[in-house]
C-alpha cells in the first residue's frame, strides 16, 4: 500500500532537508572564504606595519611580545636587510626560507606557514570555522520549523479524503446511497466521488435487479413444483393414478425434498440481495416458542423430544429481549431446528437454548446427533456441504443462510459436538440484550 | 356456498377445483385478470381464492378494485412470492390470508373452512380431532363417543386446544383464554387445569412441548 500523506511527507521533508543541507554548504563555503581574505588582509597590514627599524629594536621586548592572551594566534614575523641576511625574527628556533612577496602555503613540519608574515593555517581554519558556523545557525533552526508546517499543511490538505473514507466507512454495510458533494470539497476529489458515485448507482441496480430475479425465480420455480404436488395429491385421492403406496410415499418425499431446496436456494439469494435490515426490539424468547411449537409437530411425527430451555432458568417471565430483525432470527431458528430434527434420531432430544451471558444473549441448539467429525467443522458453512456418509437430504444451505443472518446481526454463529453426550451444538452468540 | 377460482396454471387450478367440488362447494374458475373482474362484479361469491401472478391484470390490482368496489367475500391470496414485502402488500390489499405455493391441498381446505366459519357466523361448529369431539353450544364433548364430564375450567381449556389443534399454546395465552381481564391467576393454575383435563382424556391426548406449552397430539 502506498500512502499520499507518507510520499508527501516524505518527499517534502527529505527534499527541504537536502535543500538546506546544500544551502548551508554553500554558506559554510562562503563564510569561510570571505573569512580567509579577511585573515591575508590582516597578514597584509602586518606586513606593512613592520618597522623599517626592527632591527634595531629592543631584543627583549622583541623575544617575548605580550602576546599571551592572544597566543593561539600564532604570527611569525622575519624580516630581512636588502643583503638577504635575516635581521628579525619574532620567534626562535623557526627557520624558513625566504620567498618571493606573495601569499602562499608552505609546509614546515605539521604547520603552513606564511612567508615573511606567518600564520598556522589550523588557526586559520578555526576562525574560519568559527564564523562559517555562527552563520548556519538559523538555517537549523529553520529546519524543524519547515518540519512542521509541512505535516501542518499535508494534513489539512489530506482532510478531505480523511472525511470521504471515514463518511463511507461508518455507514451501514448495506446503504448504497450516493455520497454527497458539499462545498468543502476539492475540485480534485469531485471525479473520485463521480466515480464512487456511478459505482454505488450500478450496484444498487445491480442488487434492485437480484432481487427483482429472485422474487421472479421464486415463481417460475415453485409455480410448477405447486401444480406437480398438488396433481399427485389429487390423482392419489380419486384412484386415477395407478401405483403402490409407497411408490407415491416416495415421488412425494422426493417432491417435498425439492419443494424444500427451491424454498432454501431461494432464502439463500434472499439474503444474500439483502440491503436493509431493520432492527426492532424483540422477544427471543417469543420467537423460539413459536419455532419450537412449529417444529413441535414434526418432531413429535419423528418422536424426539423438542423443547425450550432458559440457562439459568432464573426468571419464567423473562422475554429475553433483543435487537434484532424478527423474520431473520425466524429463519436462522428454523434452520437450526430443522437440521437438528433432521440429524436426530428417533427417541432423541432436541433442546433450544437460551441463556444470558454478559450483555448478551445467546441461542443454542443442541442435538443428540451423531455431531461432526472435528476436520469437517468449518466446512459445514459453505454451501451445499454435507457430511459424508450423510443418509438425511438436507439442502446443504441451512447453515449457510444461518451464518449470513448471524452476520448480518455482528453475532456469532459457532458450531461444536457436545462435551459429554453425543451430538452437535450450534450456538449464535452476541446478540445484545435490549 | 360458492367460491370463485382466480389462476391462470391448469395444473394448479384442476386439482384445487376437483378438491373443492368434492368438499362439497360449488366453484367458478377464472382463467386471467379480466375473467376475474367480470365474475367479481357479479359478487355471489363467499370466497375468493385468488393467485396474484395473473395475466392481463395483476392479482393485487384484482383485489385492490374489488375492495374498493365494496366486495366483501374473505379473500385467499395463493402465491409463490413468499417475501415479508409481499405478504404485506397482499394483506394491506385486504386478503383476509395468504397460502405460499406449493401448499397442501388439506391445508387449503382447512384455511377455505375456516373463513367460511366466520363468514357465515357460525362461530360454533362441532370440532374433532382424533377422538375428541367438542360442540360449545350444546357445551358437550365427547370422547371415542362417550361423555366427558368437565368442568368449566377444563372446557375451556380443551376448546382452545382443539380450536387449533396444531398450535402450541404457551401458558399466558391459555390464561387470556381461561380468564378474563382482572381476574387473578395463581402462578401453576394452567398446570393444575392441564393435569385435571388429561385425567380425564388421557394423559397422551395433550402433548407439553417443553419450555413452551400444550397442544394436542398429533390426530394420526
Amino acid at each position: 500500500m502506498t500512502s499520499i500523506r507518507r510520499w508527501l511527507l516524505g518527499w517534502l521533508i527529505a527534499g527541504l532537508a537536502l535543500a538546506a543541507l546544500v544551502a548551508a554548504y554553500g554558506i559554510f563555503y562562503t563564510a569561510r572564504l570571505e573569512a580567509t581574505e579577511l585573515f591575508d588582509y590582516e597578514l597584509r597590514t602586518v606586513a606593512l606595519s613592520v618597522p623599517a627599524t626592527i632591527g634595531s629594536a629592543d631584543a627583549h621586548a622583541r623575544r617575548t611580545p605580550d602576546f599571551a592572551g592572544l597566543a593561539d594566534d600564532r604570527l611569525f614575523i622575519e624580516v630581512w636587510d636588502d643583503a638577504g641576511h635575516s635581521v628579525y625574527k619574532s620567534l626562535d628556533g623557526i627557520d624558513v626560507p625566504r620567498y618571493p612577496p606573495g601569499l602562499r602555503t608552505i609546509e614546515r613540519d605539521e604547520y603552513h606557514w606564511r612567508v615573511q608574515v606567518a600564520q598556522p593555517v589550523s588557526v586559520r581554519e578555526d576562525l574560519a570555522m568559527h564564523l562559517a558556523l555562527r552563520t548556519l545557525w538559523p538555517l537549523a533552526l529553520f529546519l524543524p520549523v519547515i518540519v512542521l508546517i509541512v505535516l501542518f499543511v499535508v494534513g489539512r490538505g489530506l482532510a478531505p479524503i480523511g472525511s470521504i473514507s471515514r463518511a463511507l466507512s461508518t455507514r451501514s454495510f448495506d446503504s448504497l446511497e450516493p455520497l454527497r458533494l458539499d462545498a468543502r470539497m476539492p475540485v480534485e476529489l469531485k471525479p473520485l466521488v463521480d466515480a464512487l458515485n456511478d459505482l454505488l448507482h450500478r450496484l444498487n441496480d445491480a442488487s434492485q435487479a437480484q432481487r427483482t430475479f429472485v422474487g421472479d425465480a421464486a415463481h417460475e420455480l415453485r409455480s410448477p413444483l405447486a401444480a406437480l404436488k398438488l396433481q399427485l395429491q389429487a390423482a392419489e385421492r380419486d384412484g386415477s393414478l395407478v401405483g403402490s403406496k409407497q411408490t407415491f410415499e416416495r415421488i412425494e418425499g422426493r417432491l417435498n425434498r425439492l419443494i424444500h431446496l427451491v424454498h432454501q436456494l431461494l432464502t439463500m439469494a434472499r439474503e444474500d440481495a439483502q440491503r436493509s435490515a431493520h432492527f426492532e426490539p424483540v422477544s427471543l424468547r417469543r420467537l423460539c416458542e413459536r419455532a419450537v411449537g412449529d417444529f413441535s409437530m414434526l418432531a413429535e411425527a419423528r418422536h424426539i423430544d423438542l423443547g425450550l430451555e432458559f440457562n439459568p432458568s432464573r426468571d419464567t417471565d423473562d422475554a429475553y429481549k433483543v435487537n434484532a430483525e424478527p423474520a431473520g432470527i425466524e429463519v436462522l431458528l428454523n434452520n437450526l431446528i430443522d437440521n437438528a430434527i433432521r440429524y436426530t434420531p428417533s427417541g432423541g432430544k432436541v433442546d433450544v437454548i437460551l441463556k444470558r451471558s454478559g450483555a448478551g444473549i445467546d441461542v443454542c441448539v443442541s442435538d443428540s446427533g451423531p455431531g461432526i467429525p472435528d476436520a469437517e467443522r468449518e466446512r459445514v458453512f459453505d454451501r451445499f456441504y454435507r457430511s459424508a456418509g450423510n443418509k438425511e437430504h438436507g439442502s446443504g444451505l441451512g447453515l449457510a443462510i444461518a451464518l449470513k443472518i448471524a452476520e448480518r446481526h455482528h453475532a456469532i454463529l459457532s458450531i461444536a459436538n457436545n462435551e459429554n453426550s453425543p451430538g452437535l451444538r450450534v450456538t449464535l452468540s452476541g446478540l445484545r440484550a435490549e | 356456498m360458492r367460491l370463485l377460482l382466480v389462476e391462470d396454471d391448469e395444473m394448479i387450478g384442476e386439482p384445487v377445483v376437483d378438491t373443492m367440488r368434492g368438499a362439497g362447494y360449488a366453484i367458478d374458475w377464472a382463467h386471467d385478470g379480466r375473467e376475474a373482474e367480470l365474475s367479481l362484479a357479479h359478487d355471489v361469491y363467499d370466497l375468493v381464492l385468488l393467485d396474484l401472478g395473473l395475466p392481463k391484470a395483476d392479482g393485487i390490482d384484482v383485489l385492490n378494485r374489488y375492495r374498493r368496489r365494496g366486495g366483501g367475500a374473505p379473500v385467499i391470496i395463493l402465491t409463490a412470492r413468499d417475501a415479508v414485502e409481499n405478504r404485506i402488500a397482499g394483506l394491506d390489499a385486504g386478503a383476509d390470508d395468504y397460502l405460499v405455493k406449493p401448499f397442501d391441498l388439506d391445508e387449503l381446505a382447512a384455511r377455505v373452512r375456516a373463513l367460511l366459519r366466520r363468514r357465515t357466523g357460525q362461530t360454533n361448529p362441532v370440532y374433532a380431532h382424533g377422538d375428541l369431539t367438542l360442540d360449545p353450544a350444546a357445551h358437550e364433548a365427547t370422547l371415542k363417543g362417550e361423555m366427558l364430564a368437565l368442568v368449566p375450567r377444563e372446557f375451556s381449556l380443551l376448546q382452545a386446544l382443539i380450536e387449533e389443534p396444531t398450535r402450541v399454546f404457551t401458558r399466558s395465552e391459555l390464561e387470556d383464554k381461561l380468564y378474563g381481564w382482572g381476574e387473578e391467576v395463581g402462578s401453576n393454575t394452567i398446570e393444575v387445569h392441564v393435569h385435571s383435563l388429561r385425567r380425564k382424556i388421557g394423559a397422551e391426548q395433550i402433548v407439553t412441548v417443553r419450555g413452551v406449552g400444550y397442544r394436542l397430539k398429533r390426530a394420526v
